[in-house]
């Protein structure tokens, strides 16, 4: 558009147009993380429910901690097997790296062993605890496994 | 010319919104992130279970395109498109690999302590029966005996002498199943005995009925038992089909070759039961 003198000038209403337009880009970006966000609350899951499942394997699968009767093949769920409760045993079941979400810190109150993921930073954000009976040179004591739980940082 | 210009602007305006609002619409990204982490939490389920077990994904997958690669899921809706992930941590030595590309049915199975996807049904082989606790090799030989006053001629002094004699019978092999029924409840009563090489015998002593009912005995039990050595009693509540019930399990080490401590615990069973029955 051409002023009188010929030369090219933006009138206060294309102005007004610009930045009208630049609202509008604004608040569409918004409505789009809008939409993302709300997304994402539809489905996201407890983190306890999460840690629940963890702290199960730990407790009934014979590939982490429960006695498994060598004869049968029959796992004790719940029985830990004092054997088995190792920091190296951990790793096998819960292999952990950097970006893993969820670390741990086990403790067996009474028999006071503790053992921890690899990327356990002493932040606790919640704490499970469970009854839990222990295997230890061929006698069973009840005890209880506190679970130390380190979620994913910033959530 | 400025008429146009403000048309034109209204019209891109209108457009970026009608587009957001059809992509909004059209995309099915919270779908696919439902099922990406719904399959994540499956096979964490599964991995927190002891045994075998399978679970089909309960949800039609026709539409979509799942990629397993190592601990990691996406879900595509077409390959082009980018994917929906969610991680699981599983054992060091167990990864799920596979893509499903449009299949209706999605099975993850843990058989044996491996994990892994299939989408045809899976048959596990059947549960290998447990054999009858003769072998040396074990540390702890177990027996599942389940008994009640109604194999006892419903009285609970035989069923507590059942109880005893089982215990005394080293390497009994019988298994009995049963219930009785108090009111409409049904009540069952376990029994499991273990052996170890040095001949101390372990009784699990289990009796699951209504939650109250149960701690009324653990209370009856714990004051009649607590006195003795190594003995412990809890109590684990759950729900079963028709109501919530509770597990109560007195856990005993006896020595096989020690009478006195044997009739100690059975005196003292005997008599939380005859309390428990007002008898």
């Amino acid at each position: 558009m051409r002023n009188k003198k010929g030369d090219f000038s933006i009138s206060e209403k294309t102005m007004v147009w610009i930045a009208v337009a630049i609202i509008f880009g604004i608040m569409a970006v918004f409505l789009v993380h809008s939409i993302e966000i709300y997304n994402s609350s539809l489905v996201k899951i407890s983190p306890e429910l999460i840690e629940t499942f963890y702290v199960y394997r730990f407790l009934n699968n014979p590939g982490c901690f429960a006695y498994q009767d060598s004869a049968t093949g029959r796992v004790d769920a719940g029985l830990i097997d004092m054997n088995k409760f190792t920091a190296g045993r951990l790793a096998e079941c819960y292999k952990t790296n950097m970006s893993t979400y969820y670390n741990f810190l086990l403790k067996l109150e009474k028999t006071n062993v503790s053992i921890k993921t690899q990327e356990w930073w002493n932040i606790v954000h919640h704490t499970v605890i469970k009854n839990v009976r222990v295997l230890n040179n061929g006698s069973v004591t009840n005890d209880k496994m506190l679970v130390y739980v380190q979620r994913r940082l910033g959530d | 010319m400025l008429i146009v210009f403000e048309i034109l602007a209204v019209a891109a305006a209108s457009s970026i919104f009608i587009l957001i609002a059809r992509n909004a619409a059209e995309n099915d990204i919270a779908n696919r992130m439902i099922i990406a982490e719904q399959i994540t939490m499956s096979a964490n389920a599964l991995l927190a279970v002891p045994g075998n077990a399978w679970l089909e994904f309960p949800a039609n997958l026709s539409r979509y395109t799942e990629k397993f690669e190592r601990n990691e899921v996406g879900v595509y809706r077409d390959e082009a498109s980018l994917p929906v992930k969610s991680f699981f941590v599983t054992f060091d030595d167990i990864w799920l690999e596979g893509i499903f590309r449009n299949k209706p049915n999605v099975y993850m199975i843990k058989e044996g302590g491996v994990l892994r996807v299939s989408s045809e049904k899976p048959r596990l082989r059947q549960m290998e029966q447990v054999p009858d606790a003769e072998s040396r090799n074990a540390e702890w030989k177990s027996e599942l005996i389940m008994l009640s006053p109604k194999v006892a001629e419903g009285r609970i002094d035989l069923f507590v002498q059942a109880m005893a004699d089982y215990m005394k019978v080293r390497n009994a092999n019988a298994v009995q199943a049963d219930y009785i029924e108090e009111g409409k409840k049904p009540i069952a009563r376990i029994m499991v005995r273990e052996v170890n090489e040095q001949g101390v015998i372990r009784i699990h002593y289990s009796q699951i009925m209504e939650e109250m009912k149960n701690r009324k005995l653990a209370v009856i039990l714990g004051n009649n038992l607590g006195l003795l050595e190594d003995t412990q009693i809890f109590v684990a509540s759950g729900t079963g089909r028709e109501f919530e019930y509770a597990n109560v399990s007195i856990i005993i080490d006896i020595d096989a070759n020690t009478k006195k401590r044997s009739d100690e615990v059975f005196n003292a069973v005997y008599s939380a039961l005859e309390e428990y029955y007002e008898k």
